[in-house]
């Protein structure tokens, strides 16, 4: 291999990058708004509960419910209603998603120390909010009974939980460090794009005929969209830190050296089967068919891993920069606890890297 | 002395269609060879083949005693190739793209410097170092491409339909270029659809369906039409072509535009005016004339195609 000629395929490819203004969005811009757009998307936090109170005792009671429940700054409180009608069409217009009924009667059982019933009205067209909304609702009526109790009962095991990391459950928290790995497949996608458009323009008919070696095309290619790469993860990465206000709890370094590991293994893989193929517009299906979707849904971002599915998960780079990223960020963890996922990384990036020049030919046709 | 490129038994097949179909061509040392023939003759595929750039499917090529199948690394110096699109960095300009070339190519320092001026002097390209590729003309764009090609000072050039596309001014620049080359000692080999570049070549290739079926000096080629040739001037083209056939002495026939070229064994102007007119012709003037490559090229495709 010659460093010289290295260096003019790595020279030249920036070039590219530079003047191609569209190619610079994808790289450098696109990670960061990709990441916020997703976060707003798949943001599962309870702040967008919103709940009406149809109270039908309406007794000092009641009304001190109502009053406690108004003022939680975790629950958007839409409004009173005066009739089961109104809760109907609040939920049809998509107003409310959770409505609290008081019946007659509420303050008087509470008073002759009997157990009083209240009615929640869900939206289960969103099933996920909505059963998150419950329990929600419900702790807090349980938080606010809690003098009411009649008798002081034992359980035989109570339950005392803490979440740690994220004590406030906050879905940013845990999303936006996730979704990095997503929005890092960018890069795997300008490079795919720039391996075909060299065999779609002609130009790499040329450039076979030249003394170029695989190991320099390959390494000159994978170079500049690694660095690009990581220009683009940093802004990401500001976002997630400023925006979302996600700690960093863990080293930047650490998550710099993660991040070019899972750029290895992505960029890597695109550049082998984009070895195969010979137009843009296949490339770019084929990063959106192999990486992009299975990467949202196999790797445990949005829904847990199926365990029936480890072995497809596990064969996904993202799946482990999910793990890695979330606990770089949350969990402050480094190289001894991340071992087997970044290894996991190197791995698949050193294979798919080796068996590209491999398979490399300098060939048309 | 063995000739620079030898192909024996060359064969590519692609799926079904065979494009190149046993060639054996040869090219001598120092020759500017023309491969002639109509499109999708097998003329890229050949090139390609010789670039190293397609394996063929059969036979062999080699380029100065180098197999081009076993050996295509070591050809890599030793032969320059313009494919017949363009292929270079649309977004780099003049410079950028000659520089990336002469890097590629180990070309450094002052011997850099020397030979960018020398081949942009030799392009006509000084005023144009720093527009980018994708912005020049298409003679310019061709010239480009030659002077990338030539920045490793190649002894063998393989150039396919480099002037195509390429207004008639910059052709005949392109070919005083190829000219120079020549004189320099550089093998060229060349496709072209130009009969006229075909004149100015040492030999001329005749290739169709695949396989080369006449090879040889143009003044040569242009002796293999038959007999003698008159050009018939008439406005009654139809009707000229439907009787000719008739005419005792009739070898074959060609029109060009608005004239006949008919061949015969002997060219009796007045013989054939007089036979015409009586077949309802309306003869304006008959010419003789010296058949020219083209006139052998048709004359060899009919041949062919009849066979």
């Amino acid at each position: 291999m010659s460093l010289f000629r290295l260096w003019t395929i790595i020279h030249k490819e920036f070039r590219h990058v530079q003047r191609d203004r569209r190619l610079l969005v994808l790289v450098i811009v696109s990670p960061a708004v990709m990441l916020m757009a997703f976060s707003y998307l798949f943001s599962f936090d309870v702040s967008t509960a919103r709940f009406a109170i149809f109270d039908r005792d309406r007794s000092p009671l009641s009304r001190a419910l109502v009053q406690a429940l108004i003022t939680d700054k975790e629950l958007i409180f839409v409004g009173e209603v005066g009739s089961f009608e109104e809760i109907r069409s609040g939920m049809q217009a998509g107003e409310i998603k959770l409505a609290l009924v008081i019946p007659p009667g509420f303050a008087a059982a509470l008073e002759k120390g009997r157990t009083a019933e209240v009615q929640l009205l869900a939206d289960g067209t969103d099933a996920i909010n909505s059963s998150t909304f419950v329990a929600i609702l419900s702790a807090r009526i349980g938080t606010w009974a809690e003098p009411y109790r009649p008798v002081e009962i034992k359980m035989p095991v109570e339950t005392r939980a803490l979440v740690w990391y994220n004590p406030d459950l906050k879905s940013s928290h845990s999303m936006a460090p996730a979704l990095l790995a997503i929005v890092l497949i960018l890069p795997a996608m300008a490079v795919a794009l720039a391996l075909t458009r060299e065999k779609e323009l002609g130009s790499f008919e040329s450039l076979a005929t030249t003394p170029v070696r695989a190991s320099e095309y390959v390494l000159g290619k994978l170079i500049p969209y690694i660095v690009y790469g990581l220009i683009g993860a940093a802004i990401a990465i500001a976002v997630t830190i400023f925006w979302f206000k996600v700690p960093l709890r863990g080293s930047p370094l650490d998550l710099a050296g993660f991040i070019i590991a899972y750029l290895l293994a992505t960029l890597g893989a695109a550049m082998f089967f984009s070895s195969f193929i010979s137009t843009q517009s296949t490339a770019l299906r084929a990063v959106l068919l192999l990486f992009l979707v299975p990467s949202f849904f196999l790797t445990g971002i949005i829904i847990p891993i199926d365990p029936q599915a480890r072995l497809t998960s596990n064969s996904l780079p993202a799946t482990h920069f999910v793990v890695i990223s979330r606990g770089v960020f949350l969990k402050g963890l480094s190289w001894p606890d991340l071992g087997p996922h970044v290894l996991a990384l190197l791995i698949m990036g050193a294979t798919a890297i080796a068996l590209t020049m491999i398979t490399f030919r300098k060939r048309v046709g | 002395m063995t000739p620079t490129i030898v192909t024996t038994d060359l064969q590519r097949r692609f799926g079904k269609t065979v494009a190149v179909d046993h060639l054996a061509l040869s090219v001598e040392n120092g020759e500017i060879y023309g491969l002639i023939g109509p499109d999708g003759a097998g003329k890229t595929t050949t090139l390609r083949m010789l670039a190293a750039v397609l394996r063929p499917s059969g036979g062999s090529a080699s380029i100065a005693g180098i197999d081009v199948v076993r050996q295509p690394e070591r050809l890599r110096r030793l032969v320059g190739y313009m494919p017949q699109h363009f292929s270079l960095y649309g977004d780099l300009s003049v410079l950028e793209n000659l520089t990336f070339y002469a890097d590629i190519f180990g070309v450094r320092g002052a011997e850099r410097r020397h030979r960018l001026d020398r081949l942009l002097h030799f392009a006509r390209l000084e005023q144009f170092t720093a527009r980018p590729a994708a912005h020049l003309s298409g003679g310019m764009k061709k010239k480009l491409a030659l002077a990338c090609a030539l920045i490793h000072q190649p002894q063998v050039l393989l150039l396919d339909e480099p002037t195509n596309g390429v207004d008639p001014v910059s052709r005949r620049e392109f070919w005083d270029i190829l000219g120079e080359l020549h004189l320099e000692g550089v093998t060229i080999l060349v496709t072209t659809p130009y009969m006229d570049e075909a004149e100015r070549c040492n030999q001329v290739g005749l290739m169709h369906n695949g396989r080369l079926i006449r090879q040889g000096r143009p003044e040569a080629l242009r002796q293999l039409t038959p007999g003698q040739m008159l050009a018939v001037y008439t406005p009654d083209l139809l009707q000229a072509e439907a009787v000719i056939a008739d005419y005792p002495g009739y070898l074959a026939h060609q029109v060009y535009g608005d004239r006949l070229h008919v061949f015969l064994d002997v060219a009796d102007a007045a013989a054939l005016e007089r036979f015409l007119t009586n077949h309802d012709v309306r003869v304006q003037q008959i010419l003789p004339d010296a058949p020219r490559l083209e006139e052998a090229f048709v004359y060899l495709m009919t041949q062919v195609s009849d066979a």
